[in-house]
């Protein structure tokens, strides 16, 4: 079909009869669902069948490149995986930095489908059109890290590589895939892969990619680059990374540790894990495709007992490990070591254990079920056992391995009475340190605490409704929905959020990077129409992205409907109801401009309300037959209605 | 080619990051298209050491990757005689 700014086709991967297909990308998906994570659940809808065993075969893994990956578009690196997620069971999307969607896209294909399973590990190769299923047993067992080493030996080192590590070959449930040997398509993706002997993949594109208006492209790109390049922060981020925020998110109380019920002392993570310190292991920055202001980075450890460990981290941020009570910096990154050369998920792994340790202090959990282990924060040797009995899913650590859905109904005894989760998993924010789009998102998006930080919008508190009041038509909000739900006083948070998440799938679409220095440059929807009409030669409006965003959220709803998926798992952790004490203060629910506490019933309030914004039944949270149609997806409204779900 | 040119690109590859923005532009030029492969300019990245940064016969040291390079790697120098 040949349409500039594509890749162009394609590619079909069963693994169960070693079979390989390719096939022209189609018209109609690119114009409706642009790319990216829009395409994973177009392809997706039709080949995840309602109710399949995450683990089983026929499940797919769907990878395809965001839009704009490959070109020079600064901070446009992001690439998009869709899978059953085997810890909650809903439909999910694990998104990654790094080459992959650049190479995919320069080897010639938007996207990838890969059901079935290999009859013996194998990894897939693909350079251009050669695309073989080839023989990993001899590097079945390796970690992660050891696999991309090895990949890049056999593939040189221009490839790039995607590898799991015994945790996913061991259908660990929060298992994850390394990209690169830095990035990560998180969250329960290495779970799928390994259920399928898919040990990795290795991608090698040398066709690049053309676009139509040339000029048009570069006219626009020449303006993001030279307002990239013109951020005062610029420097900050390449320099320090996340750690450049630190101090304010300390402030802010984001950093909480035993079970949930207080933020870490911020002058002791400043004193072991600040800037300065961070300075003195780190050796290397590291970029994404494209980036101006990346902020990827290679921890190298000179002294102390882990001298010699090279540790390359998407986010290169050391006090990670505080909330395990580890106080020390080499412990801290050999800890985020052997998280990436297993290929354990480190945020959920740090719920597990701070769930298990609060039963264990509890006496819910005893010597018996630990194996002899004493569970307590702050022991190094002990966490180390449990990160390499988890990913072996050995004695106790087979009980981590189920996740926290599956370790409640293990354990039994009241345990889930104690455990912080949202669909399962850990969440990276908490409401009482800011009700915001971050933390009212991951309950209602159907990932599990799936948060999309774009721009840093409300992580933090301290922004004033008319700051919101600007951005909000930067993120495609109508001007009268802005006028309606921005207020002086403050927002209808249900409301703004609904149009917020509609925002996200156009910069997941066009694999736009989610660190604020990036997305607060494609916080402009007719620039993104203008980069779409230049590279592909159609005109598109920025109402019409807009509605791609719209439509992509919704699909992304629907798949889930399919799985049971309702308002009742739309819940709110019950930790965030209690005080969490911060410094000499408590904080306590209250709404993001601080003007009152929010209750449980405020709460649910405000799902009626995000519900009703979105055209869903409040009743059940699913969108309406009425709202698919008018996206054009009547024929998830019609499989809809077949499953009686209207 | 680059013998005739009065100017040379000089790279200081501990400075880079390895975003390929260089070979990025310099493919749009050769290729009309994205393609790093294609590029006069190549940069292979590593974690254990700097980055390689190296130039093929095509590279006629227009200074195009030194322009867009954003982390002050490259920079384009009169040759010495």
């Amino acid at each position: 079909m040949g349409l500039t700014g594509y890749a162009g086709k394609i590619l079909y991967v069963d693994l169960t009869n070693n079979s390989i297909k390719k096939a022209p990308l189609d018209v109609k998906l690119a114009e409706d669902f642009i790319g990216g994570f829009g395409f994973c659940l177009r392809l997706g809808y039709d080949v995840i069948k309602p109710n399949l065993d995450p683990l089983s075969p026929e499940t797919p893994i769907v990878i395809c490149p965001g839009f704009l990956n490959g070109t020079l578009c600064p901070g446009t690196p992001k690439v998009f995986a869709l899978y059953k997620c085997a810890a909650s069971g809903a439909v999910t999307l694990a998104s990654g930095g790094s080459s992959l969607g650049s190479m995919l896209k320069w080897a010639g294909y938007d996207g990838i489908i890969i059901t079935g399973k290999a009859f013996k590990p194998v990894y897939l190769k693909i350079s251009d059109d050669e695309v073989e299923i080839c023989d990993a047993e001899r590097i079945w067992g390796k970690g992660a890290i050891a696999t991309h080493e090895e990949f890049r030996k056999r593939n040189g080192k221009g490839c790039s590589t995607v590898s799991i590590g015994p945790a996913g070959e061991n259908l660990v449930k929060i298992a994850i895939v390394l990209v690169d040997g830095i990035s990560h398509l998180g969250r329960g993706l290495g779970t799928i892969m390994g259920s399928k002997n898919l040990k990795g993949m290795v991608v090698y594109g040398t066709k690049g990619i053309k676009v139509a208006h040339l000029d048009r492209f570069m006219k626009s790109i020449d303006g993001l680059v030279e307002r990239g390049m013109n951020d005062p922060l610029r420097e900050n981020w390449v320099k320090l990374s996340l750690n450049f925020v630190q101090d304010a998110w300390l402030s802010a109380g984001h950093k909480v540790w035993k079970h949930q019920s207080e933020t870490v002392p911020a002058d002791e993570v400043k004193r072991i894990y600040g800037p300065e310190e961070y300075l003195k292991v780190k050796t290397h920055t590291v970029s994404c495709p494209s980036c101006l202001a990346c902020d990827k980075a290679v921890i190298g450890l000179k002294k102390g007992e882990y001298a010699g460990l090279i540790l390359p981290l998407s986010s290169p941020v050391l006090d990670m490990a505080m909330p395990f009570g580890i106080k020390d910096q080499g412990k801290s990154a050999k800890l985020q070591w052997m998280f990436n050369q297993y290929g354990i998920d480190f945020i959920n792994f740090i719920g597990l254990f701070d769930w298990a340790v609060d039963l264990y202090e509890q006496g819910i959990l005893t010597k018996e079920d630990t194996g002899g282990l004493e569970l307590r924060f702050g022991d190094f040797n002990l966490i180390a056992t449990l990160i390499e009995m988890t990913a072996r899913r050995e004695g106790f650590g087979d009980i981590l391995a189920q996740g926290i859905l599956g370790a409640e109904k293990r354990i039994g005894r009241g345990s889930d009475k104690y455990a912080y989760h949202i669909k399962g998993y850990s969440p990276d924010f908490d409401a009482r340190v800011s009700l915001g789009v971050e933390t009212f998102g991951s309950v209602v998006s159907p990932r599990p605490s799936y948060d999309m930080p774009i721009s840093g919008l409300s992580v933090v508190k301290g922004r004033k409704p008319d700051f919101m009041k600007k951005v909000a038509p930067k993120m495609g909000f109508p001007p009268e929905v802005t006028e309606q739900i921005i207020t002086p006083e403050g927002w209808d948070l249900g409301r703004f959020q609904a149009h917020y998440e509609d925002w996200g799938m156009v910069l997941n679409s066009f694999g736009v990077c989610f660190r604020m220095q990036n997305s607060v440059l494609y916080n402009n929807p007719p620039l993104l129409a203008e980069l779409y009409a230049a590279a592909t030669g159609r005109e598109i409006t920025s109402s019409q992205i807009v509605k791609v965003g719209e439509r992509i959220y919704n699909l992304w709803r629907a798949v889930n409907a399919r799985e049971g998926f309702s308002r009742k798992d739309d819940k709110f952790p019950e930790k965030w109801f209690r005080p969490l004490k911060h410094g000499g203060k408590q904080l306590v629910l209250r709404d993001y401009f601080d003007v009152a506490s929010v209750s449980h019933e405020d709460l649910e309030k405000m799902l009626d309300t995000f519900y009703e914004e979105k055209g869903w039944d409040i009743r059940t949270g699913i969108p309406t037959s009425q709202k698919l149609k008018e996206l054009d997806l009547d024929y998830v409204a019609k499989d809809l209605e077949n499953l009686g779900l209207f | 080619m680059s013998s005739v040119s009065k100017f040379e690109i000089v790279a200081e590859p501990a400075k880079c990051v390895g975003c390929l923005i260089c070979s990025l532009r310099c493919s749009l030029r050769f290729e009309k298209a994205f393609n790093p492969m294609e590029a006069a300019i190549r940069v292979i990245t590593y974690f254990d050491r700097d980055n390689e940064i190296s130039f093929s016969d095509h590279c006629d040291s227009c200074g195009i990757c030194a322009r867009y390079c954003p982390y002050g790697v490259l920079s384009l120098k009169e040759r010495q005689a």
